[in-house]
C-alpha cells in the first residue's frame, strides 16, 4: 500500500508540481537577454501568449542564468514577457519580484532585453532594432491590464 | 521579520498622525513633518525641466509600482516549519498639473495582516512626492514618506533624476 504512495511522491517530484514548465526555445533566436545582476539573484523569463479576449496563455519559463541568453519568440502575435527576479534570505524567506510588457514581435527584426538587478532596484529595456549591433528603438511598455478586449 | 516590520510601521505612522492613518495625499504630508519620528522628507533640485520631472513620474509609476506583492517566509519548528504568505497592492497615482506634478503611493494588505484603523480605499500612503518648477530647466521636488521605505524613496529620487529604475518592494 505505500509503495505505491511513494511512488506518486517521487514522481510528483520528479515531474515538478509547481507549475512552472520550461519554455521550448526551439524558434529561431529573436530575443536576446543582457543580463546584469546582484550575486544570489535568479532571474527567469515567463512567456505567455494573449489571445483576443487579452487572456494570457503561459507558455513556459526561461532561467536567465548566463549573461547573455538567446530567445526565440513567435512573431506576429501578441505576447506577455514577465521577466522575474527572485532572492532567498533566510530573514526575508523568498521573494520574486515581476516586470511585464505585451510585445508584437515582427518578423526580421531582433529585440535586445537589457535586464538589471543591482541593490534591489531592477530595470527591463526592450529595443527593437533590425541586427543585434544596430542601436534600434525602445519598445513601448505595455501592461496586461492595458490590453483591451477586441483591439489587439 | 519583514511581515512584523511593516505592520509596526503602519503603527508608527498611525501614531504620529495621533488619531488615525493619513487618509489624504495632505493629511501625510502634515503627518511626515520634519523632526517626527522615522518621518523622511527630502528637498532636492533637479536640473530638468519640470515636464520631463512630471513625464518620469508618469511613465515609471505605473510600471514599477501597480504590483501586487507576495512574500513568503517560513518559520522552523518541529514539524518543518510554518509558512506565512503576505500579500500586499501598491497603487500610484500621478496628478500633473500645470505647476504641479504629485506622486502618491498607497499599498494595502490583501492578505496575511489585518489592517488597524480605518484606511484608504486604496490602501495607507507610503509616500507623496511633489515637483514644482523651479526656474528654467530646473526642478523642485520634495518627497514625503517614512524612513524604513529607503529604496521607495530613493526611486523616485531616481525618476526626478531622469533614471530608470525600479525598487523591489519584496526588499
Amino acid at each position: 500500500m505505500i509503495r505505491p504512495a511513494v511512488f506518486l511522491l517521487v514522481l510528483v517530484a520528479i515531474t515538478g508540481c509547481s507549475g512552472i514548465k520550461t519554455y521550448p526555445n526551439t524558434m529561431d533566436k529573436n530575443l536576446f537577454v543582457d543580463l546584469k545582476k546582484d550575486r544570489g539573484v535568479r532571474v527567469s523569463l515567463d512567456v505567455y501568449d494573449v489571445d483576443a479576449n487579452c487572456r494570457a496563455g503561459y507558455r513556459g519559463t526561461v532561467q536567465l542564468d548566463a549573461k547573455v541568453s538567446e530567445v526565440g519568440i513567435p512573431t506576429s502575435k501578441w505576447l506577455f514577457l514577465s521577466f522575474n527576479f527572485a532572492r532567498s534570505s533566510i530573514i526575508f524567506g523568498n521573494s520574486s519580484m515581476g516586470h511585464g510588457t505585451m510585445i508584437k514581435a515582427r518578423r526580421g527584426k531582433i529585440y535586445r532585453a537589457k535586464a538589471i538587478y543591482r541593490d534591489d532596484m531592477y530595470s527591463v529595456e526592450i529595443r527593437e532594432a533590425d541586427s543585434r549591433d544596430a542601436e534600434g528603438r525602445e519598445m513601448e511598455h505595455i501592461e496586461l491590464s492595458e490590453c483591451k478586449p477586441g483591439e489587439r | 521579520m519583514k511581515k512584523f516590520l511593516l505592520p509596526l510601521l503602519l503603527v508608527v505612522v498611525l501614531l504620529l498622525s495621533g488619531c488615525g492613518a493619513p487618509q489624504t495625499a495632505e493629511e501625510f504630508r502634515k503627518v511626515i513633518a520634519p523632526g517626527h519620528l522615522m518621518a523622511k522628507v527630502i528637498n532636492l533640485e533637479v536640473d530638468r525641466p519640470f515636464s520631463e520631472v512630471a513625464g518620469s513620474f508618469k511613465k515609471m509609476a505605473p510600471q514599477c509600482l501597480n504590483k501586487r506583492v507576495e512574500t513568503r517566509s517560513t518559520t522552523p519548528n518541529r514539524y518543518g516549519g510554518a509558512t506565512s504568505v503576505v500579500v500586499s497592492e501598491y497603487t500610484p497615482t500621478v496628478i500633473v498639473g500645470k505647476d504641479k506634478a504629485e506622486l502618491h503611493v498607497q499599498m494595502k494588505y490583501v492578505q496575511g495582516v489585518k489592517s488597524i484603523g480605518k484606511e484608504p480605499a486604496a490602501g495607507n500612503y507610503l509616500l507623496v512626492a511633489d515637483a514644482v518648477p523651479a526656474g528654467k530647466n530646473k526642478t523642485k521636488v520634495t518627497i514625503y514618506s517614512v524612513s524604513v521605505y529607503k529604496r521607495l524613496i530613493a526611486a523616485v529620487e531616481n525618476w526626478s533624476k531622469g533614471d530608470h529604475l525600479c525598487p523591489d518592494l519584496t526588499q
